[in-house]
């Protein structure tokens, strides 16, 4: 029988070191979270020729410091740690690092990692071990490599502990270092008012430009500040203030939370500041400039964490957006923040029954429950000042619709006023341009307020249409199909041959009636469906065919036709379905009125693509009339129409949406088939 | 009759619509193919409309809109037909909103047959035989799920549970995208799927019935991770 144990191959190092590595600075910000944690006041990191692989960096601190055991087993011993966030520090502190394998990546960054220290209330010796990770590269387990730990009689160095890493094996470039001074200065919440009692300076020049970002706090120039919380009993609460520190508004935790519930989560606090870089508000009440504000946002905005005072990678980093600030804002743009226009700081006591666990790679906390309830506290918080925000911006536009009514008179009074300084053969010539100005004012004034109730009166026909089409759309229609269908059958089965006809045909002419009218709502609902509103990609052929079926029932109901000539691709753009097919459903429109204004005889339209290069060129040409009594270049116009019920909106429409979707139009009045012919580019992703 | 398998042999048809006119319509359909129409009146409960019905000899012909007037039921057709499907009941979804809308198409694994009112005539018996054939196994070309390859080109958080994925299924077709709707609820891996596509296009697997048609065809099950 023979006796042994479980060994380690030493490329558990290279597993548990180079591969839980999230970067350099992540490494690096290890080691400064355990002189942290061993209460220093002071921890330097100094970096020489970095540049290039083989050069050296050296942390020191001034914390507690080891001797031989607490190297022995403590430092020594990876996976392990006597550090628990259940235990604080003589200090007070919460440990930031308690896995026991945070510092390993470190160490490895150079060939040889030396450590010395110096254990306070025992300062008379100097205590050190050397470890050359190549030995280690040659062993058979790393149980074969030994290790000396040396003490000798210490009369230099106070309390504390230096690392050496020698003979990089990277090379640290100016934005690791930018991104390792960035991580160690906002480790231990620079943001707040208290002091965390413990700095960090990193000799690099790129550290002193970060420091001064940092130093530079423009909370005080926010336009909003959001405080919200949430106790050790779930209960929340928000408020939001002004620049000046005032209560705009408050909430209870009611109204953050629909449901009621409470937030199964540690207590934490949540100060979000959101900037409005207007550079007209800003210049008139803030002290700071927009542009510094902007180059702080860009290097600190977004939503950091803090747990127990020690900051919580990666949130809050650049380009981590945790809370989709971004994403709401894109649904719904106004009043809505982005990280480039504000900053927030959530800090959690990790105590209580739903405490956060860090992942052991440092990539975040562990997405369970406690973690996604602080997320909906955060965000409800979030989403209560947006509520509140749209609100405030809907009183500013009433106020502003009655104020517009009451600024014409009072401008003419200002008017006026002035008139009667001017001189008196002056005064008459005057009068008449601001009179002859005014009238034109009035026209443009009165011609926008009816194309805007046009809209509202579409729209609102649009909406009544969806909303019952069911009623017109569905149920009836659908029993008159249904009972046509089974009458035809009954016949078929029931009646003699020769008097078949009589009952089928008037059957017929209904089918095909109800097949028009169930056209009009199914057409109306597919075109308002809100899938087809939404950006992404769009395979133009396909809306071409769609809008072809949707609209069949109607050509053919009024004897045209719609002949389709698609190039052999599948031209895509990012934009919406519902943009294509109004270009399409409008210019269709158009020819079938054309038809019917002029009674043409042969109603042909002809839709077609080509792809040229990255661009797909669709025509649009029909047999009408072409242009008349208007001229081309105000049928784009809105209001402009031959119709006498027309909207003359039509057009406009299409025109505005090509536009919008980054193309162009034009028309031409004699086109391929003799009527009108619009041609449209757009620009393509692929085909 | 219609013959499904053995030891099934439908004889009634139990019609399921908030208007009774309509009911009275499908009816005359049911009629004319030779089968007994039964009435819905009212949908109390799913456990109790399941137990009403013959599992022996009963299929169900299902309206999407039930909710319309308040007393009728609870639910709209896809969930109810969604419940019949799994309880073994050969069931058919009838609807005149074409294209189906997302609540229809995040049923559509347990939707196999989906008709307009005009088709029902024609198609009604062969799609209560095609959904007992399934139910028992068995599924037709159109509808057999195949795990394969699907490439998440994108991904947007239309609710706190929901998300829309913009996908292409290279089996299906080379480059058409499809949008197809997750609840987080329900596939909890839809949250890990759409934090990898953050950083680009990633590729998933799911079982998907590639032998579809029309993208309003498909459905999608079982997702995980490459």
């Amino acid at each position: 029988m023979e006796k042994t144990h479980i060994r380690f191959s030493p490329r558990i190092l290279a597993r548990l070191g180079e591969e839980l590595n999230q970067g350099a600075d992540q490494s690096i910000l290890e080691l400064i979270k355990n002189a942290f944690d061993a209460d220093a006041t002071k921890c330097t990191i100094e970096l020489s020729d970095t540049a290039a692989s083989g050069g050296s960096i050296r942390v020191h601190d001034n914390g507690r410091g080891m001797d031989a055991a607490g190297i022995r087993d403590g430092w020594l011993v990876l996976g392990s740690s006597e550090k628990t966030p259940l235990k604080k520090t003589k200090l007070g502190r919460t440990p930031a690092g308690n896995k026991g394998l945070g510092r390993l990546a470190a160490l490895r960054m150079g060939k040889v990692v030396s450590l010395a220290s110096v254990k306070e209330n025992n300062s008379r010796r100097l205590h050190s071990v050397r470890i050359d990770w190549e030995l280690f590269d040659g062993a058979n387990t790393v149980e074969d490599v030994k290790l000396e730990i040396k003490s000798e009689k210490n009369t230099k160095r106070q309390k504390g502990t230096w690392i050496e890493l020698t003979d990089l094996k990277s090379a640290l470039r100016s934005e690791d270092v930018k991104k390792l001074a960035r991580a160690a200065l906002l480790l231990t919440d620079p943001f707040g008012d208290k002091k965390s009692g413990f700095t960090v300076v990193l000799k690099a020049p790129e550290f002193s430009d970060v420091e001064k970002l940092v130093r530079q706090k423009y909370f005080d120039d926010a336009d909003y500040h959001l405080q919200a919380s949430v106790n050790s009993r779930g209960i929340a609460q928000a408020n939001i203030l002004d620049w000046k520190g005032e209560v705009l508004a408050a909430c209870s935790h009611d109204e953050l939370r629909a449901d009621k519930q409470r937030f199964k989560c540690p207590p934490s606090t949540f100060d979000f500041w959101v900037f409005l870089l207007k550079t007209q508000e800003f210049l008139s009440a803030r002290k700071a400039r927009t542009a510094d504000i902007r180059a702080w946002l860009s290097h600190f905005g977004g939503v950091h964490v803090y747990q127990d005072g020690v900051r919580v990678f990666p949130y809050g980093n650049p380009g981590d957006d945790w809370l989709q600030l971004n994403l709401a804002r894109v649904r719904s743009p106004e009043e809505r923040p982005s990280t480039n226009n504000s900053i927030g700081r959530i800090s959690i006591e990790n105590e209580g029954a739903y405490p956060l666990t860090q992942k052991t790679d440092r990539s975040g906390f562990i997405e369970d429950d406690a973690y996604n309830e602080l997320t909906e506290f955060a965000k409800s918080s979030l989403d209560w000042m947006a509520r509140w925000r749209l609100g405030r911006a809907e009183d500013r536009r009433r106020a502003q619709r009655k104020h517009a009514a009451e600024e014409p008179r009072k401008e003419e009074q200002n008017f006026e006023t002035a008139l009667k300084a001017a001189p008196e053969k002056l005064q008459r010539s005057l009068k008449e341009a601001f009179n002859f100005y005014a009238k034109t004012r009035d026209r443009e004034a009165d011609a926008l307020r009816k194309e805007v109730q046009l809209y509202r009166t579409l729209s609102t026909a649009g909406i009544i249409a969806a909303t019952f089409a069911h009623e017109s759309h569905g149920n009836p229609i659908k029993v008159i199909e249904l009972n046509v269908t089974s009458l035809k059958g009954r016949i078929s089965r029931n009646v003699p041959a020769d008097h078949r006809s009589k009952l089928l045909d008037p059957l017929a002419k209904i089918e095909k009636s109800v097949s028009a009218l169930a056209t009009l709502g199914s057409a109306t609902l597919s075109l308002v469906n809100s899938r087809k509103r939404r950006v992404g990609r769009v395979d133009i052929h396909n809306c071409i065919s769609g809008i072809y079926s949707l609209l069949t029932p109607f050509f053919k109901g009024r004897d045209a036709d719609i002949a389709l000539r698609l190039a052999p691709a599948s031209p895509y753009i990012r934009g919406s379905e519902a943009a294509v097919e109004s270009i399409l459903a409008n210019l269709i429109d158009n020819s079938l009125r054309a038809f019917r204004r002029d009674s043409t005889e042969n109603r042909l339209i002809q839709i077609s693509t080509e792809i040229k290069e990255s661009i797909c060129e669709i025509r649009v040409a029909d047999s009408g009339p072409g242009i008349r009594d208007v001229k081309p270049s105000d049928v784009w116009l809105p209001g402009v129409t031959t119709e006498p019920e027309g909207t003359g909106l039509g057009l406009t429409i299409v025109r505005d949406t090509v536009s919008d979707l980054g193309g162009s139009i034009y028309l031409l009045s004699g086109g391929e088939l003799g009527g009108a012919e619009f041609v449209i580019n757009l620009p393509i992703l692929g085909a | 009759m219609l013959a499904t398998s053995y030891p099934r042999e439908i004889r009634r048809i139990q019609l399921i619509d908030d208007d009774p006119e309509v009911r009275s319509s499908y009816g005359m359909i049911v009629e004319d193919a030779g089968l007994i129409p039964v009435d819905v009146p009212s949908i109390k409960s799913i456990k109790e409309l399941i137990g009403s019905i013959d599992t022996y000899c009963d299929g169900v012909i299902c309206d999407y809109q039930l909710k319309s007037r308040s007393t009728y039921s609870q639910i709209d057709g896809h969930e109810v037909v969604e419940s019949l499907y799994k309880a073994g009941i050969p069931v058919l979804l009838c609807t005149r909103y074409f294209p189906p809308n997302s609540a229809i198409l995040s049923k559509r694994r347990h939707i196999p047959a989906l008709l307009s009112s005009g088709d029902l005539a024609t198609k009604m018996l062969p799609a209560l035989q095609m959904c007992a054939e399934e139910q028992r196994g068995s599924f037709t070309l159109e509808r057999k799920p195949w795990k394969t390859l699907i490439r998440v080109e994108g991904a947007e958080q239309v609710s706190s549970d929901v998300i829309r994925f913009h996908v292409v299924v290279p089996g299906w077709h080379p480059s058409q995208g499809v949008d197809v709707e997750l609840k987080i609820s329900e596939v909890p891996i839809a949250k890990t799927i759409r934090e990898l596509c953050q950083s680009g296009e990633c590729r998933v697997r799911a079982h998907v019935n590639i032998g579809a048609n029309q993208a309003e065809d498909l459905y999608f099950e079982n997702w995980s991770l490459t």
